[in-house]
């Protein structure tokens, strides 16, 4: 398994060495975020809204705090700044206000599961005992949870002062839908109405949860010099920092954040939930605070990415070439406004060329959790719907639904729906490899059904630093700020060996906190092994440089006498030429030559590429109870250049079946009385391994030029297909289209009766 | 023009600037829409003539058309 | 609140702790006896992150109560490898990269060993079905069913001397 498969002209880009970080994984001492704790600490617990929507009257801590081992009390009146500020968050921008009233209500709740008030104790029991000596006075108000009930007229408003921003004109009226975005092209009105053949339909999802399985974490202590110390798991601990420190009026250089090992995100971990909240019962305390939330915490008030109402009208001429999409999507985002519906707008029609298209999404607040990142955020919503319509359109023309999008897919040059030309992309060669690979044309028995579906995701570079540091024996250390959520540590230091010319095993490799490297953006929007790999190789480089100087030092020749290949220098003319110095030889006469040698580099490119993938599903359905059975499943990508391929792979496998479970089984179910429904594993459920055949994962290695190794971001791309995949293969299996999600036996049971 | 924030612009999506520089630039469509720099700075990027560029501080001497992109954040 | 007073073994190790009527057993590995390797992802029984071993079954270690363990015989993670040497389920899960997050791994590996411990030749099907009290999210499954199988294969060879 470990034996090198080389490609090109790569020594270690394309291996499968064992990551850095296993070992403690597998032997369970690796220290997650529930792990960690301080000495002296206390431990919190957060009161919760039971009520979907309430205006807090009054809080009374009284008799909390008069019990014996209470250490302090917070509510949303301790929070310092409220004040309304856009700021980067995560990967796209948002209202630390907003922010800031998520971690603790002020006025209303907006949710069930709300918090509004926290406790620090001297234990867990005592907490939780104290929490239900908290008197609060709720006027409960009406709630909303529907996309289309929070829309309508005359629905309950979360805020009196919510205007629908994106109009030509800001509307008179407050109302839930915080925002519409539009762009057009051509004349899709038209060229729908001459199209030879259209499909025009409704498809629905609810919300689902990320679904990470270590739950959010954390320990904070405010000291007496007025500085923070955080540990905790998180996407991005220099996020944590300017989050925790925005909300809290402090200065970011005073709060330093420890990352801990990170049990999934997946998007979900790229905002904050407990920590000002522990900081601020640190402070009153005097001692650090551990909150921790437990799953049904999690479920509730944790973020769910959006559910949606996408209306799908497209068309196509008689060849099947696309003419005109006609989309109008409605994401749910909670009670705040985020950042998926810009991305469901760039994700809708941009694999594919239409001359004629009008893409409107209209962004609906409503008394549920404030929506997180999940994985190509806001992508997969509208893909299903128009992945669906293009499935049905090419069953109409008699067209084969893979022929249909090799017709139509972009290419490099053609434009995205930006306006800026595609690079080096290899979505058609995704295509034309589903076409040819045998799970294609596999024969299908009763009851069984096949599906196909693609889909873009942007992808993304960003901000990142690195440094490559050499020990005095000449070992080598990577020092980098990008929390290693699925192997990214193996991917720095193959890199690292790569540029260097050593071997995987001399490298370590330090995710180190927020004190200790220069600043990097979150891991996410599948950009770390891109930006932050680019910064790891520049860093390496210029340690190279540096050692090739100091091997002339000690040769006493030119610099350009020295080259540098296999991992030491060689002296190529003057007395010395043939000589080879070793990094540990530079390395012992480092103080005599200069001194340490390390390097930071720091980066930020925007040469990234966007990700493709084309997924195939054969699905069995059971006729006598309507379950869907996952037979077979293919999932193609282009990939760039695979650092690691095992962890590429582990993307593809795991993105595919966290849409799988989005497509069958997940959901958000809330009551009439808007409270959650399902708010644990066994209800809100999951694909577990006896559901699920392998995933063969086929990686197209299409290289991204800009990158010296050839990375496209791979992460997330993986869930966008198979929610149209999965759901054109139970149409196929039933004969009866699919365009509710999930599809629950219940559902397809449902829908085959009524077509019998 | 960004399909967002459109109330900013009086619903126009094409703008005719002379500006030096994407600073120059931002700061010119703020007198238009004020409260657009702040906004741009964390919300806002830029393709000049197709290429999306990250330093603010390039010259759009040769450039012929600018567009402006929301930032799509991951997960 | 009286705390009842509790002798078990863990990891071949004695250990004596104190604990709450209302203590798991989990809460107690992790919050006691500092051994966090045993992780805790629902509480409920649901994920199987928090699987130990007791007297040689496999339970969820937050379905038992910690005043449970009196007199009894644990095994969690932490006592899998033997010393520095891996167990071969440790060693195949890292040459397969069954692990992404590695939050779920302590749980898929206590709960593997378990199975090969008692069928040394278990097909996919009864693989998958074994592990279908273990969440993972990050992997999709496919790569813990190949370490699994592969440590299978590597354990039958160990048994069965040339
Ligand atoms: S924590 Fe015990 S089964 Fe999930
Ligand atoms: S590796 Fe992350 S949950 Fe399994």
């Amino acid at each position: 398994m470990n034996a090198p498969e080389k490609k090109d002209s790569f020594r270690l880009v394309g291996t499968r060495p064992v990551r850095p970080d296993g070992v403690e994984k597998v032997t369970g001492k690796a220290v997650f975020g529930p792990d960690y704790k301080a000495a002296n600490m206390l431990q919190g617990a957060i009161l919760r809204s039971p009520h979907p929507h309430a205006r807090i009257r009054s809080v009374d801590t009284k008799k909390a705090a008069a019990l014996p081992g209470v250490k302090a009390i917070v509510t949303g009146d301790d929070f310092p700044n409220l004040e309304d500020a856009v700021v980067q968050m995560g990967e796209a921008a948002g209202n630390i206000a907003d922010l800031a009233r998520n971690c603790m209500a002020v006025g209303k709740v907006l949710y069930e599961g709300h918090a509004l008030a926290a406790v620090a104790a001297t234990s867990e029991a005592i907490a939780q005992e104290a929490l239900g000596l908290i008197d609060v006075d709720y006027e409960v108000l009406p709630h909303v949870t529907g996309i289309l009930d929070a829309m309508r007229e005359d629905a309950p408003l979360l805020y009196e002062d919510n205007f629908t921003k994106g109009l030509d004109e800001k509307p008179e009226k407050p109302s839930n839908v915080s925002m519409r975005i539009q762009q057009t092209q051509g004349d899709t009105e038209a060229a729908l109405k001459s199209a030879a053949a259209t499909v025009t339909a409704r498809y629905t999802m609810p919300p689902v949860h990320q679904g990470y399985i270590e739950p959010h974490a954390c320990v904070v202590t405010w000291k007496a010099d007025g500085k923070l110390d955080v540990w905790c798991s998180s996407q991005g601990a220099f996020n944590v920092r300017s989050l925790v420190a925005t909300i809290l009026n402090v200065e970011m250089g005073h709060v330093r954040v420890m990352p801990l090992e990170i049990g999934g995100g997946f998007g979900g971990k790229t905002t904050i939930y407990l920590e000002p909240v522990a900081a601020l019962l640190s402070k009153k305390a005097g001692r650090p605070v551990r909150l921790t939330m437990d799953r049904a915490d999690v479920f509730r008030a944790s973020g769910p990415a959006p559910g949606a109402v996408v209306d799908v009208s497209l068309g196509a001429d008689a060849e099947g070439k696309l003419v005109a999409a006609d989309v109008e999507f409605r994401y749910s985002a909670g009670t705040s406004p985020g950042n998926e519906t810009h991305a469901g707008l760039i994700s809708s029609v941009g694999h594919y060329r239409i001359a004629n298209f009008r893409v409107t999404g209209w962004e609906v607040l409503s008394n549920m959790p404030k929506h997180a990142a999940y994985r190509a955020p806001g992508a997969p919503q509208v893909n299903f719907a128009l992945e669906s319509a293009l499935n049905d359109l090419a069953a109409k023309l008699g067209i084969d639904p893979l022929d249909m999008r090799i017709k139509n897919a972009v290419v490099p040059g053609d434009m995205t729906m930006h306006g800026t030309p595609y690079g080096e992309i290899g979505l058609l060669e995704c295509l034309e490899a589903a076409k040819a690979h045998p799970h294609y044309s596999a024969s299908l028995g009763p009851n069984q059904g096949r599906g196909i579906a693609c889909s873009y995701w942007v992808n993304y570079g960003g901000p990142s630093t690195a440094s490559v540091a050499i020990g005095e024996d000449g070992s080598v250390m990577v020092i980098e700020g990008n929390p290693d959520i699925g192997g990214s540590r193996a991917s720095m230091a193959i890199m690292a060996a790569e540029t260097l010319g050593i071997d995987y095993d001399n490298v370590t490799v330090t995710i180190a906190d927020t004190g200790s490297v220069g600043y990097s953006m979150l891991t996410g929007g599948s950009r770390t092994t891109f930006a932050t790999g680019k910064a790891v190789i520049e860093a390496a480089q210029t340690v190279i440089d540096i050692m090739r100087a100091r091997a002339a030092k000690l040769w006493g020749c030119s610099v350009d006498d020295v080259a540098w290949s296999d991992g030491e220098a060689r002296c190529t003319g003057g007395e010395k030429a043939g000589e080879t110095l070793s990094i540990g030889n530079i390395a012992a006469k480092a103080d005599s030559t200069g001194g340490p040698i390390s390097a930071e580099s720091s980066v930020n490119p925007n040469d990234f590429l966007p990700g493709f993938a084309v997924h195939i599903c054969d699905v069995d359905v059971d006729p006598e109870t309507g379950h869907a059975s996952i037979g077979r499943y293919t999932a193609f990508q282009d990939v760039g250049r695979a650092i690691h391929p095992s962890y590429v792979e582990g993307q593809m496998q795991g993105g595919a079946v966290q849409g799988i479970g989005w497509a069958l089984n997940e959901a958000y179910l809330y009551n009439e009385d808007g409270k959650l429904d399902n708010p644990g594993f066994l209800d809100y459920r999951m694909p577990v391994a006896s559901d699920l055949p392998m995933i063969d994962a086929v990686m197209i290695e299409k290289p991204n030029p800009a990158h010296p190794y050839g990375v496209k971001g791979v992460g997330e791309v993986p869930i966008v297909p198979p929610l149209a995949t999965v759901a054109h293969a139970v149409s196929n299996a039933t004969g009866s289209p699919m365009r509710d999600l999930p599809l629950t036996p219940d559902r397809i049971y449902g829908l085959m009766q009524s077509k019998a | 023009m960004p399909p967002f924030d459109r109330e900013l612009f009086d619903g126009r999506d094409r703008l005719d600037l002379d500006a030096a520089t994407l600073f120059a630039l931002v700061e010119e469509i703020d007198r238009i829409a004020p409260g657009f720099a702040e906004l741009a700075t964390v919300r806002a990027a830029f393709a000049i003539d197709g290429v999306v560029t990250a330093d603010w501080s390039t010259s759009l001497a040769d450039a012929h058309e600018v567009i402006m992109l929301p930032r799509v954040g991951g997960g | 609140m009286s705390k009842l007073h509790v002798t078990t073994s863990v990891n071949g190790d004695e250990r004596e702790f104190l604990c709450g009527p209302g203590e798991t057993l989990l809460d107690v590995l992790r919050d006691e006896l500092d051994m966090t390797g045993t992780k805790e992802g629902c509480g409920s029984g649901d994920c199987g992150a928090c699987t130990i071993m007791l007297d040689g079954e496999m339970v969820c270690s937050c379905l038992v109560m910690a005043a449970e363990a009196q007199g009894r015989v644990i095994g969690t993670i932490e006592g899998v490898a033997e010393g520095s040497e891996l167990h071969p389920v440790q060693r195949t899960f890292l040459d397969h990269a069954a692990l992404q997050c590695g939050f779920c791994t302590p749980g898929f590996i206590v709960a593997a060993k378990a199975l090969l411990d008692r069928n040394p030749d278990p097909t996919e099907t009864e693989v998958r079905y074994w592990l279908a009290g273990n969440l993972c999210r990050c992997t999709g499954y496919d790569k813990i069913i190949r370490a699994v199988m592969d440590a299978a294969a590597e354990l039958r060879q160990e048994r069965t001397p040339a």
